[in-house]
């Protein structure tokens, strides 16, 4: 199944945070949507690492998400590697969704790789603080 | 027929030695009561304020107070005010400071070379014994000039020259602006029982905000960490929907 899910409730509430290049208003760290899809690239770089992947929706279109990441040094205590993920790869994630609009981003709190491995990221403290 | 030159060569202002010259780094000093090399991380759990200079904050003036409630206005709509560093503008002094990312501090007879994992942003306190460039020749920049001063157990370290534009002193919720008026004296200390630096801030910019604004920030030695390079690379905002402008309120 492709797609995304809203997430009802508390369940899946992280305490992810924004790294330390701007501030993450944006989004809404309270609630979790769930992004199914196939990734289209990595980034692995600093100040912020990033996820693009493409997304089928229910009415038959597919859109590119941007999954905003903390930088490596912040991945890597959680397991990441420069490698750990490719283009094609089908993968599910996590992400905060954006506080308004229709726009394909999120912020990731995790991921599931296609051998099922979950890798999240380690706490970055200016959006938790503000 | 000759040119007029404006001025004639002792009439032109002369630079002060580099801090690098092999003759300055030779001078005879007195022994600095500390040293600074390291790399060191704002100690967010010191203050309830963590990467923030206030609260307390001073009383701002109209012009700051304007750009305070527009960020905060922006905020409530989950929008994001002027983010000028998401825009790959310098976060600047004192932000860059405790803008969460290791600075590592290097300590010569002359001047303490501060380069901050976030950008890499230089910053150069002068210890040498040189003043303040006049102001007719200084540059004014985002992380201003410092010029440092052992006094005691103390390093006193005078930072003015600052840029009046894209410069901010806070930001998500509490954008005060920096102006060219601003003025940071910094009494940096090392305690030696806890190993943490300890910085006093006593900033005035009476364009902006009444008196002198004082907080204290404190820093721990990171010794697993280094440097990496970190630029703010076209990609980012191209990718990033949080710092692109769709996400902002210019």
């Amino acid at each position: 199944m492709q797609g995304v899910r809203f997430v009802l409730g508390g369940a899946l509430l992280v305490a992810a945070a924004a790294a330390a290049h701007h501030a993450p208003a944006i989004f809404d760290q309270t609630k979790t949507v769930v992004i199914e899809g196939t990734v289209t690239e990595f980034v692995w770089q600093n100040p912020h690492s990033w996820i693009r992947m493409d997304v089928a929706e229910d009415n038959g279109a597919t859109r590119n998400w941007s999954i905003e990441m903390n930088p490596p040094s912040y991945l890597i205590p959680r397991g990441w590697k420069r490698t750990s993920l490719s283009p094609g790869d089908r993968i599910s994630v996590v992400a905060n969704p954006l506080r308004s609009g229709d726009e394909p981003a999120g912020k990731f709190v995790s991921v599931t790789l296609p051998d099922g491995q979950v890798l999240g990221e380690q706490e970055a403290v200016l959006g938790e603080r503000e | 027929m000759p040119i007029a030159w404006a001025q004639s060569d002792d009439e032109i202002w002369t630079p002060p030695l580099g801090a690098l010259a092999p003759e300055n780094l030779a001078k005879e000093r007195p022994a600095p009561p500390f040293d600074l090399t390291g790399t060191w991380f704002v100690d967010l759990d010191a203050t309830p304020s963590s990467w923030r200079f206030g609260p307390p904050y001073p009383e701002f003036t109209a012009a700051a107070q304007a750009h305070i409630d527009a960020s905060q206005a922006a905020t409530a709509e989950g929008k994001v005010y002027r983010d000028d560093i998401g825009q790959c503008w310098p976060a600047g002094v004192p932000l860059i400071m405790t803008r969460v990312w290791p600075m590592a501090m290097i300590q010569l007879p002359t001047a303490v070379y501060m380069i901050s994992g976030f950008m890499n942003s230089l910053r150069v306190i002068y210890t040498d014994g040189r003043e303040h460039t006049p102001d007719d020749y200084v540059i004014p920049s985002f992380n201003g000039e410092s010029i440092g001063r052992w006094e005691g157990d103390a390093l006193v370290v005078d930072t003015r020259s600052f840029v009046d534009h894209h410069h901010w002193m806070d930001q998500g919720g509490m954008s005060i602006p920096a102006g060219g008026q601003l003025r940071i004296i910094e009494r940096i200390r090392l305690n030696r029982e806890t190993d943490q630096l300890e910085i006093e801030y006593t900033m005035t910019d009476p364009e902006n905000w009444a008196g002198e604004w004082k907080h204290t920030k404190y820093f721990n030695r990171v010794n697993d960490v280094d440097i990496a390079e970190v630029s703010c690379l076209p990609n980012l905002n191209e990718n990033m929907l949080s710092t692109g402008s769709e996400a902002l309120i210019n």
